[in-house]
């Protein structure tokens, strides 16, 4: 009896001392896919903010009041002012519209 | 100490040897005995020993315990920081506008050091680098190449064409150094808001970044907090505003001539400065470190909105009206009389241009009478006067985030007698920055409320005690109204949207002698709009503009110089803030479909 006891306490033993390994392993693992993708994170980030500062160098006034001007034959950009404005009493819609309403 | 008892004590052996028992069964009863208690012993010594590697088990299987129950419950970032790897960038916080754009973010780069230890052939790196970098001293360079040193930097910021260049040389002596430096990508705008940074404490594989001026320098401290995880440090300023009015104002100031030229857009309620230009500028990409000295006016780092301060000549008139209107010593109706030129207080004051007897105190500040506000000023006294100025917060430094602010002070008379109060009344003895009177015509217009101006986008604000009363601050609007609709600034007018204001040409003061120069004037513009509802004050002021137009005799004063270009400022501005233009006629537009 007391045989069968010991040999199963150590059974149990070398049992949870592999499961411990195992998760052990496991933890390794998993810090070490972790620490890629922090650094693969970091990568990301670094890249994004360039990108946004690319970006942002892009849309500068400067260039974007120079764009306005070289393409102002084809797409006529002005200034908005308040003569883009106009009030709602103001509007008159065209007849064809206002027949087919009817 | 044990006693060992012999195992054939002489006394029994006698005694048994009398009785007739045989001897040898006391040496057996005897060393039965000396067993016994040895087995005794052993064993004790036994249980001790195992009930100590018991307890030290145990206690190893409790730490054991511990530990993994310590592992279990510990946060999952307590690990990641373990295996997190240390990366440069974001070392210091973006900062951006009102509306969310990059006015300061950051970009990795690489800066050159040298090891001259290690150098093979320094003339020749020293002759290539030169080709590469032409702003460098070759001299020096080559003094410090061949000399003792065995480290020096040779460039902070190199571009990856740069870096490749250094490569080709194949000199093993130069090295890289990895870096982070700013980058503001809207080049000149908004420069003297955002100010600069520098490198501190350099080494081969990091550099600190510091602020060395404007923003960058008074939230140092936050931009760089790292436990701020890259927050973002979001400005009042809007940069398409701030682009809009840098622009006119540039082209304005080369039309006109003038020396520099500065403008804010201040929020009357809540103090946002939504844009601040100075101009002469400068590129914070590439900002050169030179001293102010004496000629700091025309140095492209001085910040004229808030670190210059000038007599802002007829601005100041609406001061001592809206005291007087306060007091209830007049109403805007209240005829004065004006003579062309008369003492007041014992001081000799001229008004050359008008011929009428008298001026309501409306016209007084429409057609700028220095005899009618000097008559004012006498009216409400000196300390009435020193009251209002020091509400108006025109004796103390702004309370504004820029590091340059801080120390400037108007400048006032050490001694505030008379004469101070009948020049001061229409401009003269009393210098202030732009952006002071920009704060002063804030609390005027909005209802009397004082203003605390701010570089920061604020979502909510309190508004400030009261200064003056709302009927006065009303009163105030349409008085500034009439100056734009029939007085010195008709030329302010705007289509759409009501503008109201004062304009001021003061002379300056000559240079290495006493007395104002006539030719050397500070025109400014003092604005604010739409009247009804005042949401924006507009200050531009322009340093000793000359502006033909075709005419013979040039234009200086504020109505031909500053007026027209904040016209013209606002009519691009109010639709990019948002304003509702008002509309005088109801014109039939036709809508295709």
């Amino acid at each position: 009896m007391r045989l069968i006891f010991y040999s199963f306490s150590l059974i149990s033993v070398m049992f949870l001392a592999y499961l411990a390994n195992l998760e052990s392993v496991k933890t390794k693992a998993t810090m070490h896919s972790a620490k890629l993708l922090r650094t693969e994170v970091g990568e990301l980030k670094e890249e994004l903010n360039v990108l946004n500062a690319e970006w942002a160098y892009l849309n500068r006034p400067d260039r974007l009041i120079d764009l306005v001007k070289w393409n102002y034959k084809e797409l006529k950009l002005m200034p908005i002012s308040a003569k883009n404005f106009k009030s709602i009493k103001s509007l008159q819609f065209s007849q064809s519209l206002e027949k087919k309403e009817q | 100490m044990m006693v060992r008892v012999p195992l054939r004590p002489l006394a029994q052996i006698l005694t048994a040897r009398d009785s007739g028992d045989n001897p040898d069964d006391i040496e057996k009863q005897n060393v039965n005995q000396r067993y016994i208690t040895y087995t005794d012993l052993t064993q004790k010594r036994a249980e001790r020993r195992l009930f100590f590697v018991g307890i030290m088990f145990l206690v190893s299987f409790a730490l054991v315990c511990a530990r993994m129950t310590v592992m279990a419950s510990s946060e999952v970032s307590a690990i990641l920081t373990e295996v997190s790897t240390t990366k440069l960038i974001s070392q210091r916080s973006n900062i951006l506008d009102r509306n969310g754009n990059i006015l300061a973010t950051n970009l990795p780069t690489i800066a050159l050091y040298a090891r001259p230890q290690v150098m093979i052939r320094p003339k020749l790196a020293v002759k290539k680098l030169i080709k590469i970098f032409p702003n460098l001293d070759a001299k020096k360079m080559l003094d410090d190449f061949t000399g003792k040193k065995t480290f020096l930097w040779v460039k902070d910021k190199l571009s990856p064409e740069q870096q490749q260049a250094v490569h080709e040389i194949g000199e093993p002596g130069l090295m890289y150094g990895p870096r982070e430096m700013r980058l503001y990508p809207n080049g000149r705008f908004a420069s003297h808001v955002l100010g600069g940074t520098r490198f501190n404490n350099q080494s081969s594989t990091n550099a600190d970044m510091v602020g060395s001026a404007g923003i960058e320098a008074s939230f140092d401290s936050f931009l760089s907090d790292r436990s701020q995880q890259g927050k973002a440090l979001q400005l009042s300023l809007d940069l398409s505003v701030q682009a809009a009015v840098e622009n006119i104002l540039g082209g304005s100031m080369d039309v006109m001539r003038a020396k520099g030229a500065t403008s804010i857009v201040l929020d009357v309620i809540t103090g946002e400065i939504i844009a601040m230009v100075s101009l002469p500028d400068f590129d914070p990409n590439n900002r050169q470190l030179v001293p102010l000295g004496k000629e700091a006016n025309s140095n492209p780092l001085f910040n004229r909105a808030v670190q210059g301060v000038y007599e802002l000549g007829s601005t100041y008139k609406i001061f001592t009206v809206a005291k007087a209107l306060d007091l209830g010593l007049v109403d805007p109706e209240t005829e004065i009389e004006v003579f062309r030129k008369t003492k007041i207080l014992g001081t000799d004051v001229r008004d050359d241009h008008y011929k009428v007897p008298k001026l309501s105190v409306t016209d007084i500040i429409a057609k700028s009478s220095n005899v009618g506000t000097a008559t004012l000023a006498s009216k409400i006294g000196r300390n009435n006067q020193i009251t209002m100025l020091n509400d108006l917060g025109l004796f103390h430094p702004t309370e504004i985030e820029l590091i340059e602010a801080k120390s400037i002070t108007p400048l006032r008379p050490k001694k505030w007698i008379d004469s101070s109060t009948v020049t001061i009344s229409y401009g003269y003895g009393l210098s202030i920055s732009p952006l002071h009177l920009a704060i002063a015509y804030a609390t005027l217009v909005n209802g009397g409320y004082k203003v605390t101006p701010t570089i920061l986008k604020q979502n909510n604000k309190d508004l400030g005690r009261r200064i003056i009363s709302e009927g006065t601050s009303n009163h105030l609007r349409e008085i500034l109204r009439s100056v734009v609709q029939r007085g010195t600034a008709t030329l302010g007018n705007v289509e759409g949207y009501e503008v109201g204001g004062k304009t001021g040409t003061a002379n300056k003061q000559k240079i290495g002698a006493k007395g104002y120069d006539n030719d050397r004037v500070v025109s400014t513009f003092a604005s604010f709009f739409p009247v009804k509802s005042p949401r924006y004050v507009l200050v531009v002021s322009f340093d000793e503009p000359s502006y033909r137009g075709g005419k013979e005799k040039s234009e200086r004063s504020a109505g031909w110089t500053a007026v027209p270009v904040s016209a013209e400022i606002i009519k691009r501005i109010a639709p990019l803030l948002n304003l509702r233009p008002s509309f005088d006629s109801d014109q039939v537009v036709q809508i295709a479909r």
